[in-house]
Parts: structure tokens; C-alpha cells; sequence
């Protein structure tokens, strides 16, 4: 098990080190970095502001040299310097992680709240009007594109009902305390009920197919061969192995916890690092995307492991020598 | 009724292991196809995207790449059966050409990526070893990479345009097949009949083409009918964000792109292209899904 442990572990370091380096090249290649966008900006900069510019920030470096520095710092644990915010990226994130965290995780548990009885349900019902009709809103939540729903929302509950604001984060000059939870709890309601939308479509049919399959093992045939009750079965001997493989894909939302929701977080204004990776990666501030994209990518990494392990460790038939 | 006739021998053919037999397999899973409803009205809605797409700009009476500041924001109605944009263009004729535009692009990225793909399982599948490691490695870099933010990356580092967004959805879209068809041979390869193909001296492009493909395609099929719907969609919101498609070309991404803006003067604007890409990406996925049932011989109903 150890062996294993170190292994996997030993692996992941070329993988990420091959992530870096593809997408490095293609962040810092790209066209437009930080300085092109304020010239665009203030077109009255004159080329030597823009070459004493470009040499304090690096920009005039060789692309292997600017990685190599990259490397280094991003070894030693500094994120960075983010040239459009003139903030530390270690800051910039800490400041949008919480907005983040409580947006994408209220969005994973109105989610899992949703899904878990309703796939169950239509599982236990195969075929059923409610199985079809499960069926079809998840086909709905995965075809229909993402920036498009969050826009069609707002149109329904902020332009036409008036429930909510459009978009945003909060009121200026709410009173804190009570007035103020209530306050972010209206700016929530939309980018959470689209997250919970489209993860619950996503976990329905894992739920409802794993269930379908749970319910025609041997076992279960053994249970109610013997007289157990139709819920002792459903309950005790179907739902435990059906939601095991629940937890892989939990363990591999971890990093969407994270990155948050690049697309909702744009469209509804939220101030999440799923907005700040867009925005980054937008208008060139290369260093605030590849501190991003890293992080992700190393939680991606280690988030198979964990659901690896989870799965060995839940289901005791799988060993990893 | 010949269909009819053989509803056993179809199913005998496909519980002895070794290639399908080819005409009695596909009539089946036609069969099942036909029998398999939201599948067959997937297949019609796409039939008729494609005809409008094609034809329909010729029969609405409207040159959409015309400039009308006479008939800007004209609302759903007579004349402009969606109404008109902020440039006085009618809205049906857009999102026709659009539909080219979007259907195209997602048709020829998915075609490439899992032709590249369908290869690269192929040869780590088959060959193993280091190649199959090499491969393997490769596949799991270009999953642990968040791809909305990476395409991103990449549509503005390759520019905009067609051939750049068709790159794009390429290079972030061929893994998902390599995985599939890689386990898919390490599967069939182990089965007994090839092992039988090898003793009787089959060379291994005999055993390629005529024992692990036709054993493969099903799934291929599956993956590449569900991986349109999931490129249209990409497609969609690169460029939203601008960094797709660029106008005046239209494609259903960008048309959406000042939506928000026109959400209280001009609302339609912001409702018709996300439908035509909701309505396609669904009928990709219900043929997808219905592909899935027709050509899985295991699954009985």
C-alpha cells in the first residue's frame, strides 16, 4: 500500500511538470500580455515607457527563461505577481476562495440533495413516467450550454419577476449582520441554483444507473429470496453498494471546489476564482491563470488518488499492491 | 420481414465471440434504433437543422450580412419572424447561417478528434509496453488539464477563426476516445478469438482491420455521436467569450455575445440562438443515447 502510495505519487511529479510547461508556452506565446492591454487603453504611452515597462515585468525575456524563473518561484511556494491587480496572486486568491467555496458548495449540496433520492427514485421506477421525465431534465441540464442558462435565468427571476438582482455580489451600504447574510443570500440564489442544475443533472443518472445495476445483483435476489422487506433490501443491502460509486465522483469534484464555476461565475458577476481565471486568461495576465490552472491541475491529480484510495478503502474487494 | 424473420439468429451471431456478422448485427441495431423514440426524433431534429441550415437562408427573403440601421430591434413578428438585431438583421437568417457555422465546426473537430483519438488507443492498446505508458502518460496530462481555461489559452494563442477553433476543440477532445479504445482493444485483444487469428498467422493489420475494429466500432460510434453535441457546446461558449467565431460571421456562441446587455430592451436576441444550440446538442445526445441501447447487443428490451 505504501509502495502504491509512492508511486502514484512519484508520477504525478513529470505530469505536472509536463502541464506547466505546455500550458507556460501557450499563456506566454499568446498574443496581447498585460502591457499590450494598457497601451491599448492609453494609446498616448510612447515606445520607450512600453520597453522600460515591459523589461521591469520580465516581458522581454526568452520564453525558457521566463518558465525557468516561474518554475522556481512556483517551487519555493510564490504564486506571483499579478501585473492588471498589481496584488500578490496568493493574495488575489485568498480574496475571491471564500466567495468560491460558498457558491460552488451550496451548489454540490442543493445538488446532491436533488439527485440522490430523485435517481433512486426513478431507479426503483425504471420506466416509470417520473424515470422518463428524471431522465429528460437531466439530458436538458447537460445539452444546454451553460453561460446561455445563467442569461435565461436572470432574464426569467431578475428582468421579468424582479426576485433577484441581475447579477453581482452585494448591495452597497446593507447594515451588516442579518441584513447583510440576507442580502448575499439574493445574489447567491441564481449562480447557486445554476451549479445545482447541472451538477444534479450529472449525478442523477450516475445515482439512477448505479442504483439500476446494484438492483440486479445476486445479493439482492439472496435478500429477497430469504423474506427480508422490500425497504430492509432497497435500504440496507441495494443502497450502500449503489452509492459507492458516489464518492469517486464527489472525491473528483474536489477541484471544482476550487476553480469554482468559470462560466457562471462570468456570467452572474460573482467575484469567485472561476472569474478570475477567466478574466485572467482574457486579458493576458499570465501569471494569475498559470497559478490557477496549476493549482487545479495538481487537485485533479491528487483528487484520482483520493478517489482511488476512497474506493479501495470502501469496497473490499479492490487492493492496490 | 426479413428483419422479422431472424430475431434469434441476429442474437446468436452476437454471443459467439469473434467479428459481428456484418449484415444481420446492423440490421439489429437498426431495429433497435427505430424502436428507441427520443433517438429517432434526435435523428429527424438533426435532419432538419441541416436541411435548414443548408437551404433556409435562401427561402426567408432576408440577406443577413446586410446592415439595416432602419430596422434595428425590431421585435418578433410578421416580416422578421424573430425579429431583428442591433444591425437590423434578421434573426431567423442568422441563426441559419450560424447553424452552418456551429454544425460544421462541430461535426469536423469531432471527426478529427476521434479519428486521432480512435489511433491513439489503438496503438497503446495494441502495441503495450512502453508505448502504452508513453501514451498512457500523455492521455492523463491532457485530462488533468481544466479545459474550458485551457481552450481558452489556446483559441487566443492560435488566433481566431475556423480552422483555430476546430484546433482547439481537437486537442482538448481526442482523449476521451483514446481512453475508450485503448481499454477496449486491452479488452478484445485477450479474448480467444484473437488469439486464434495470431496461431493461424494473421499479420497484425489483418487482425487490426478485421478482429479488434469492427469488435470496437460500437462504442466509437456511441462516443462520436455524444462528442458533436459536447464540441457544439464548447464551440459555444468560446466564442461567447469572444475568442471563437468572429463576427460578422455568426455562429450560435456569438451571437450570444452582448445578449446580456439586451436582456430588458431585446430580450429575443438573448433567447433564440442559446434554443437552436439547446435543441441541437439534445438531438445529438438522444441519437447518442439511443446509439448506446441499439448497438450494445448485451442490453435486451
Amino acid at each position: 500500500m505504501a509502495r502504491y502510495l509512492a508511486g502514484r505519487l512519484l508520477q504525478m511529479l513529470p505530469l505536472l511538470f509536463g502541464i506547466s510547461f505546455l500550458l507556460f508556452f501557450l499563456l506566454t506565446l499568446a498574443p496581447g500580455d498585460p502591457v499590450d492591454m494598457f497601451i491599448m487603453s492609453d494609446p498616448n504611452v510612447d515606445a520607450q515607457n512600453i520597453e522600460a515597462l515591459k523589461r521591469a515585468y520580465g516581458l522581454d525575456q526568452p520564453m525558457i527563461v521566463r518558465y525557468v524563473k516561474w518554475l522556481g518561484r512556483m517551487v519555493r511556494g510564490d504564486l506571483g505577481w499579478s501585473i492588471r491587480f498589481k496584488q500578490p496572486v496568493s493574495q488575489l486568491i485568498a480574496e475571491r476562495l471564500p466567495n468560491t467555496l460558498i457558491l460552488t458548495m451550496t451548489g454540490f449540496a442543493l445538488a446532491l440533495v436533488l439527485a440522490v433520492p430523485v435517481g433512486i427514485y426513478a431507479a426503483l421506477r425504471q420506466y416509470s413516467l417520473t424515470d422518463y421525465v428524471v431522465s429528460f431534465l437531466s439530458f436538458l441540464g447537460f445539452s444546454v450550454p451553460l453561460f446561455w442558462f445563467g442569461i435565461v435565468m436572470i432574464y426569467i427571476f431578475a428582468v421579468n419577476l424582479r426576485w433577484v438582482p441581475p447579477g453581482g455580489f452585494q448591495t452597497t451600504g446593507v447594515a451588516p449582520g442579518w441584513p447583510m447574510a440576507l442580502d448575499r443570500v439574493r445574489y447567491m440564489l441564481l449562480p447557486a441554483a445554476v451549479v445545482a442544475f447541472y451538477t444534479a443533472a450529472l449525478l442523477v443518472r450516475y445515482v439512477r444507473s448505479s442504483m439500476l445495476e446494484a438492483l440486479r445483483q445476486d445479493y439482492i435476489r439472496t435478500a429477497r429470496s430469504k423474506g427480508l422487506r422490500e425497504s430492509t433490501v432497497i435500504n440496507k443491502h441495494a443502497l450502500r453498494n449503489a452509492l459507492m460509486p458516489l464518492v469517486t465522483i464527489l472525491s473528483l469534484a474536489i477541484p471544482a471546489l476550487f476553480g469554482g464555476a468559470p462560466v457562471t461565475e462570468t456570467v452572474f458577476g460573482w467575484p469567485g476564482t472561476g472569474q478570475l481565471l477567466v478574466q485572467s486568461v482574457l486579458s493576458g495576465d499570465h501569471i494569475v491563470a498559470m497559478a490557477m490552472l496549476m493549482i487545479i491541475a495538481v487537485l485533479v491529480v491528487a483528487a484520482s488518488l483520493v478517489a482511488d484510495l476512497a474506493y479501495a478503502w470502501l469496497d473490499p474487494r479492490i487492493r492496490y499492491e | 420481414m426479413m428483419a422479422r424473420a431472424h430475431p434469434d439468429a441476429a442474437q446468436q451471431a452476437m454471443l459467439t465471440p469473434g467479428p459481428p456478422e456484418f449484415t444481420s448485427y446492423w440490421r439489429m441495431v437498426w431495429r433497435r434504433f427505430r424502436r428507441h423514440r427520443p433517438a429517432v426524433i434526435g435523428a429527424a431534429v438533426t435532419a432538419s437543422l441541416i436541411v435548414l441550415a443548408v437551404a433556409g437562408p435562401a427561402i426567408t427573403g432576408h440577406r443577413a450580412e446586410v446592415v439595416r440601421l432602419s430596422q434595428v430591434f425590431r421585435p418578433p413578428g410578421a416580416g422578421h419572424l424573430l425579429g431583428t438585431d442591433e444591425l437590423g438583421r434578421d434573426v431567423v437568417t442568422r441563426l441559419m447561417l450560424a447553424g452552418r457555422v456551429s454544425l460544421s465546426v462541430g461535426l469536423v473537430a469531432t471527426s478529427i478528434s476521434t479519428s486521432v483519438g480512435t489511433l491513439v488507443g489503438f496503438i497503446a492498446g495494441f502495441y503495450g509496453r512502453w508505448v502504452d505508458i508513453g501514451l498512457t502518460r500523455l492521455i492523463e496530462t491532457f485530462l488533468s488539464i481544466p479545459s474550458l481555461a485551457a481552450m481558452f489559452v489556446l483559441a487566443k494563442f492560435l488566433g481566431t477563426g475556423l480552422t483555430s477553433i476546430i484546433l482547439v476543440l481537437c486537442l482538448f477532445g481526442w482523449m476521451f476516445t483514446a481512453r475508450l479504445v485503448r481499454g477496449e482493444v486491452l479488452r478484445i485483444k485477450r479474448l480467444d478469438f484473437v488469439d486464434a487469428a495470431v496461431v493461424i498467422g494473421a499479420s497484425n493489420r489483418r487482425i487490426i482491420i478485421h478482429h479488434l475494429l469492427p469488435n470496437v466500432l460500437p462504442p466509437i460510434i456511441v462516443t462520436l455521436t455524444l462528442a458533436v453535441g459536447q464540441a457544439i457546446l464548447a464551440e459555444s461558449t468560446i466564442s461567447y467569450f469572444g475568442l471563437g467565431i468572429q463576427p460578422p460571421v455568426a455562429s450560435w456562441g456569438n451571437m450570444l455575445q452582448n445578449a446580456q446587455e439586451y436582456l430588458w430592451s431585446a430580450p429575443w436576441l438573448a433567447i433564440y440562438p442559446g434554443v437552436a444550440i439547446l435543441i441541437t446538442v439534445l438531438s445529438f445526445n438522444f441519437m447518442g443515447d439511443g446509439l448506446r441501447d441499439a448497438l450494445d447487443p448485451s442490453l435486451k428490451r
